[in-house]
């Protein structure tokens, strides 16, 4: 009962899904077909198949970019706070020094310290030392 | 039907055999491609997914062909692999891009100017299908596979899938019904 019910409605339907069907065979056309197993194997290629040093070097000159960009940015960093001079940033941490806990002076900060190792002394960021800088000492 | 079966054997020989892989893959594109294709295809809509879906499945293929022990048809080894891989993506895919970006547009009428029946509604209408009631239906009607196969294929059982290809015909009508069309 159930089959030939399917059976009545598909007898119906037929013309139109053989139509889809009449589309399929031409879509997508013989040129996509052709390259397809071309770009399947070369993305499943082992990769024993592959040579592997120039894969090596251009590794290794990647990572030499890498170390020359990383050192030329810890040489030539900007100053966080270029107006302001070492000994007023020196003056500053002395006048507060109630204000740091031991921790942080327990850190010695000389005037041969950079700006970068201060600033990793004493744990704040860039802003907060540029903003208590210019509000509290330079004003 | 034998030559179907020389057919299969002679892919499965290529392909296991590393010296002619390449060779076995390409001749597996040419028999069995345009297939694999539609069944994706029906399954995500989109060329672009299916496209996608095509080269994951030749790949998973061409690496595992040494699990298949000749034990089932090549093809209904294919087509699991292809059925799976598309699950997945479904599963992956939200409902709504499923909806927005790949239910063909609804005629306005729903017929074309000399008054025959589009095919854009029957389109839509098979779009609209659930994911599983549309992959019965494309194995069943359009690759005209037995509910064996089909049952090997999506590991379901014979009863349920007919049942399917049932609920699906029967969404189809009355969804052409419901356009004014049938």
């Amino acid at each position: 009962m159930e089959d030939k019910e399917i059976k009545k409605d598909l007898d119906r339907l037929r013309p139109l899904l053989e139509a889809i069907r009449r589309e399929r065979e031409t879509q997508p056309d013989d040129a996509y077909f052709s390259g397809l197993a071309s770009r399947a194997l070369r993305r499943a290629q082992p990769a024993k198949r592959v040579r592997l040093w120039p894969h090596a070097a251009a590794a290794a000159v990647l990572l030499l970019v890498i170390a020359g960009v990383a050192h030329r940015y810890r040489t030539s960093s900007p100053d966080p706070a270029p107006h302001v001079a070492d000994a007023e940033i020196i003056n500053y941490v002395e006048s507060h020094l109630s204000e740091f806990s031991d921790e942080d002076l327990a850190v010695f900060v000389s005037p041969d310290d950079s700006d970068e190792d201060i600033l990793d002394a004493v744990d704040v960021d860039d802003m907060e030392v540029e903003d208590i800088l210019s509000e509290e000492t330079l004003n | 039907m034998q030559q179907k079966r020389d057919v299969e054997a002679r892919i499965v020989d290529l392909l296991q055999d590393p010296a002619c892989a390449d060779e076995g893959l390409r001749l597996l594109v040419a028999t069995y491609g345009k297939r694999l294709y539609w069944h994706l295809r029906n399954m995500v809509e989109r060329h672009e997914d299916a496209d996608d879906l095509m080269q994951d499945v030749l790949i998973k293929v061409y690496r595992n062909i040494g699990q298949f022990r000749r034990e089932s048809k090549l093809y209904t080894w294919l087509f699991r692999i292809a059925t799976n891989e598309a699950l997945q993506f479904l599963k992956r895919r939200k409902p709504t891009d499923l909806y927005e970006q790949t239910v063909p547009e609804r005629p306005s009428d729903g017929r074309d100017m000399d008054g025959t029946v589009t095919l854009d509604t029957l389109k839509r209408g098979l779009a609209l299908l659930p994911p599983k009631q549309k992959m019965v239906f494309h194995l069943r009607y359009y690759e005209q596979l037995s509910y064996e196969d089909i049952a090997h294929i999506t590991g379901t059982s014979v009863s349920g899938l007919k049942a399917s290809y049932h609920h699906a015909v029967k969404k189809l009508r009355n969804y052409l019904a419901s356009q004014n069309i049938y």
